[in-house]
């Protein structure tokens, strides 16, 4: 059973993630730092402080035996939010030496994230 | 031709977040949430080596979404990395969750950037077996 919702969390995050990359960069081909994963991240982050303010009222430590925390806290946001390709992306700007977007999009994408998921969490708590 | 990149993003998600979470369970028992870290670090790498690979090397669009975006995307987290980091500066201290956000971005940066590089050797050295062996 947990493995299933594992997978449906995950196959579901990681699908919006690809469609709303798609969709961002149709609209905005050309965006000064790669934001469409940037977005992503950010309302991943916030989505999860959400999810844990209105169930947990505190950051759990381990919750695995919740259900719904396997589908939605790593499963759905797990896999909807991306480290990999935020580090890819990164790696690109430093690259082409782009220091001022890299550290940019470092800054936001990171203390972004906490700050975010900080709000959401307080939000609904 | 959409929709077999969706297909393969979903298989590729759901093992990638199996893999993670199975690896967050089995883990408990340290106490510490390295479990992420070590997930955001290898699938960096795994995404890095794929991508180098991808520069010499030409594979149909559902295997680089599936594995890329779908196993190393869904494998690998932002999400609870916000929540670990600010979880051990509420139940730890500052300290701790300094070095937690520091090892997973030095190291998966660095690790990403080092798959990149060795992907990009080996992408090369297959496109030189073939032009070889022809």
């Amino acid at each position: 059973m947990e493995l299933v919702l594992l997978g449906a969390g995950g196959a579901a995050g990681a699908v919006s993630r690809y469609l709303i990359g798609l969709l961002f960069m149709k609209k905005y081909p050309h965006p000064y730092i790669p934001s469409a994963m940037l977005i992503v991240n950010l309302t991943g982050s916030l989505g999860l402080g959400l999810y844990f303010g209105a169930v947990y009222d505190a950051i759990p430590t381990a919750a695995y035996d919740e259900l719904l925390y396997l589908l939605l806290g790593i499963g759905f946001f797990g896999a909807f939010t991306t480290f990999s390709t935020f580090s890819m992306e990164l790696i690109e700007l430093i690259r082409k030496k782009f220091y001022k977007k890299a550290i940019l999009y470092f800054s936001l994408s990171i203390f972004g994230s906490i700050g975010i998921f900080l709000i959401g969490f307080m939000v609904s708590r | 031709m959409i929709y077999k990149n969706i297909i393969a993003i979903a298989i590729g998600g759901a093992l990638g977040t199996i893999g993670r979470g199975l690896l967050n369970m089995h883990s408990l028992w340290i106490g510490l949430p390295i479990a992420t870290v070590i997930e955001n670090i290898v699938g960096s790498f795994l995404l890095g080596l794929f991508t180098g690979w991808l520069i010499h090397k030409r594979t149909k669009d559902w295997v680089k979404t599936g594995i890329g975006v779908g196993f190393c995307g869904g494998f690998t987290t932002m999400s609870t990395l916000a929540a670990d980091t600010l979880l051990l500066y509420m139940d730890s201290s500052l300290l701790h969750s300094f070095v937690y956000l520091f090892v997973s971005l030095f190291a998966g940066i660095t690790l990403g950037f080092i798959g990149l590089i060795l992907g990009s050797k080996w992408g090369e050295s297959e496109v030189k077996r073939k032009v070889v062996n022809h």
